[in-house]
């Protein structure tokens, strides 16, 4: 009897749980699954978005595979996140560091300081820097004339166009990841560090084998969503350089946009779409794997 | 008793709103898409409720649409989901797209025989596919060189007339806080467009004359793209512009001392820099050595949608707005903004305006010369954008490279496209 009513208990949590659920799936369902799908459906099609889709079976994964631009553009976005990810990470890590070794008020005016761009539009972020690397008058320019150096073309430059994008995009998301590892420094007990003074052992030391190991958890979150957030650079892309000069920063995401909008190819762009979000699946599968497989 | 009349009172003040609103809903609703502002947005309004006020069969209503978002995602998805406007402006850089598509409703029917030989023969033929007329043209925007007059006092340099003049002007007017030449450097159809008068000085054409094969490998256009390119890695030539190049704010804030823009600057110039109106001069485009003079007539055209559920009232209004009554383009082209109309007799009514100031300069010197803008399939557009880009920034292809690789693209995309050209 008892044993029923646990039963009955039970089956009511569940239903409660389910029923809380719901909205978020629901959510996840139309917005994110149902548009994966329908992306794959399109990409079986040639359409311009205004005639009716034409069925071409696997065509556009043919054409893509030959599509020398969209080969360029993924190598321009590994190049991003090679430059972008290990940027993001070590920064943030070594601010959160830092700010852990403040205190009190200063702490805070300094975790506000750097948490700021995060606030930021990224659209703003992008037009705001274009006038700090102008060639002629920007602020940075202006700065290394001061110190005696050249004058530099940043964004104009095919060689500079991608760091200086990339630039832009760590400082983005600096503050928030460095809000993220102090969090986590934070939840380290303190005794640890004092027992391996005890030891003798030195800052360092205590970084690489207190510190790393114990933030772990938020590393790997911090690198996962650092390497997604690259593979899925565009807004400020997009406004400092629209891709140029010569598709120097021309990403995936910018291609598949100027495919979609620009050249008005919803079928072939929806195909580069569904086989970036494998990539970007496949490479966070890898990484989370490699994490899990290090904490084993 | 009061109470209850005053209730009544307010229950039919709160009822009339309704009831005008279903006035206004016994009308079929008609949309139509903007994507200008000020002064010109409140022109098209004006339009709208004057059209409005004269009929009673449809409801016009105008929308305005930031200008990104006219040319890509907003109108993109707009059409992709059955929800595009029932009449909209679109450029020759992407009339092709739509005409392809048969999104595009044949006016022939609606408009007078006696208005369209009032239109200038090329400009119907820009817009019309197999004898159909899918828009009407309403401006015809030329480019011309804009330059600083005390810029070049300042350095003793004449107004170039020559490739190697306005490479030699452009060195001699650049200093560290100001280029000597502003041309697109963004690549988009902007630039494109912005090209096209260099390729025709040369004599050469995109295609070949019966339109089977790329014709861009030639001497004349190598040299062109030799010259831009020259200019960018010298630092004479604006090699990041603050913004897009159809503004003359870049000019008249001494940002360049030289810059090719379009008739529209001429309006931006009155309204936004008239202390500049003296110091502004306009001149025909450079050309090569032993070249023709040439410019490109761009514009935008008014099209209706042709899978709207009200097509021939969407194109009743296109033509009652562009292809009737020159009244409204007139107004248009010589009061809202200057733009040569592609209507004869409003370029002959209106002499007075077009001997004005710059625009003088244009009608005199530029108008003429010039051919109408490319229409081209979005594919070859692409690939020619692409073609500028490399030419102009990326210095380790060759020009040469650069061009037979847009030559055989765009001969790869001929070898199986069967629509207009």
């Amino acid at each position: 009897m008892k044993k029923k009513r646990m039963a009955k208990g039970k089956k009511k949590e569940a239903l409660t749980a389910y029923l809380m659920l719901l909205p978020d799936v629901a959510g996840l369902l139309i917005f994110v699954f149902i548009p994966i799908i329908y992306a794959f459906f399109i990409s079986l099609h040639s359409w311009n978005g205004l005639s009716e889709m034409e069925f071409i079976g696997i065509q556009n994964y043919i054409k893509m595979a030959k599509d020398s631009k969209f080969i360029n553009s993924i190598i321009v976005t590994v190049k991003y996140a090679l430059m972008y990810v290990p940027s993001v990470f070590v920064l943030s890590l070594l601010l959160a560091c830092l700010l852990h070794a403040l205190h009190g008020k200063l702490q805070s005016f300094f975790r506000t300081a750097f948490f700021l761009p995060y606030a930021i539009s990224t659209v703003i972020a992008g037009i705001v820097w274009s006038f700090i690397y102008n060639p002629m008058n920007g602020f940075l320019n202006q700065l290394l004339a001061l110190a005696g150096g050249e004058k530099q073309r940043f964004l104009a430059s095919t060689t500079q166009a991608l760091p200086s994008t990339v630039v832009v995009g760590v400082w983005l998301v600096l503050g928030y990841n460095t809000i993220l590892f102090l969090a986590a420094i934070k939840d380290i007990p303190h005794n640890y560090y004092e027992a391996a003074e005890i030891d003798g052992a030195g800052p360092i030391q205590k970084f690489f084998k207190i510190t790393l190991p114990l933030v772990k958890d938020t590393s790997v979150f911090v690198l996962v969503m650092c390497a997604i957030g690259s593979f899925q650079a565009f807004d400020q892309i997009n406004v400092m350089t629209a891709g140029g000069p010569a598709s120097a920063t021309t990403t995936s995401v910018l291609y598949i946009y100027d495919q979609a909008f620009r050249t008005f190819e919803m079928g072939y762009s929806s195909a580069l779409a569904f086989v970036l979000f494998i990539i970007i699946m496949v490479l966070t599968l890898i990484q989370m794997k490699l994490m899990k497989g290090k904490e084993d | 008793m009061k109470k209850r009349l005053l209730s009544i009172i307010l229950c039919a003040a709160m009822a009339m709103p309704g009831m005008a609103v279903s006035a206004k809903d016994d009308k079929e609703e008609l949309k139509f898409w903007v994507f200008h502002s000020d002064k010109e947005l409140e022109f098209f309004q004006n339009c709208v409720d004057q059209y409005n006020s004269e009929q009673s069969n449809v409801e016009v209503v105008l929308e305005q649409i930031p200008w990104d978002d006219y040319n890509g995602t907003k109108m993109a998805t707009a059409f992709a989901s059955g929800e595009g406007p029932d009449v909209f402006l679109v450029a020759p850089g992407l009339f092709l797209k739509y005409a392809n598509s048969d999104v595009l409703m044949p006016l022939n029917d609606y408009i007078k025989p006696e208005v369209l030989e009032d239109f200038s023969e090329s400009s119907i033929e820009g817009v019309s596919v197999d004898d159909e007329i899918l828009a009407i043209p309403f401006e015809m925007e030329l480019f011309g060189l804009y330059y600083d007059k005390a810029a070049l006092e300042e350095a003793s340099v004449e107004v170039p007339k020559t490739w190697d003049e306005l490479y030699e002007a452009a060195k001699a007017l650049t200093t560290d806080s100001r280029y000597g030449f502003t041309m697109e450097t963004v690549k988009g159809t902007h630039q494109l467009f912005e090209w096209y008068p260099f390729l025709w000085q040369t004599g050469n054409d995109i295609y070949n004359e019966d339109k089977t094969a790329a014709a861009l490998n030639k001497e004349g256009v190598l040299n062109n793209l030799e010259i831009k390119r020259k200019m960018f890695e010298e630092g004479y030539a604006n090699i990041k512009p603050s913004r897009g190049n159809t503004e003359i704010g870049m000019l008249c804030e001494g940002e360049t001392a030289m810059q090719i823009n379009g008739t529209w600057a001429i309006s931006q110039m009155q309204n936004n820099y008239p202390e500049m109106a003296e110091q502004i001069g306009v001149a025909p485009l450079p050309v090569p050595e032993g070249g023709e003079a040439a410019s490109v007539a761009g514009g935008w055209k008014i099209c209706a949608n042709a899978n709207s559920k009200n097509a021939e009232e969407a194109a009743k209004f296109a033509v009652w707005m562009f292809g009737d009554d020159p009244a409204r383009m007139e107004q248009w082209c010589t009061q809202t903004k200057f733009a040569f109309a592609p209507r004869q007799s409003i370029i002959d009514a209106n002499e007075e305006v077009y001997q004005q100031g710059l625009c003088a300069e244009f009608t005199n010197n530029i108008l003429g010369t010039e051919q109408p803008e490319k229409r081209l399939p979005a594919e070859v557009s692409t690939i020619l954008q692409d073609m500028l880009q490399s030419a102009y920034f990326d210095t380790s292809v060759s020009l040469e490279d650069t061009v037979t690789l847009a030559e055989e693209s765009i001969n790869d995309f001929l070898s199986s496209y069967d629509g207009a050209l």
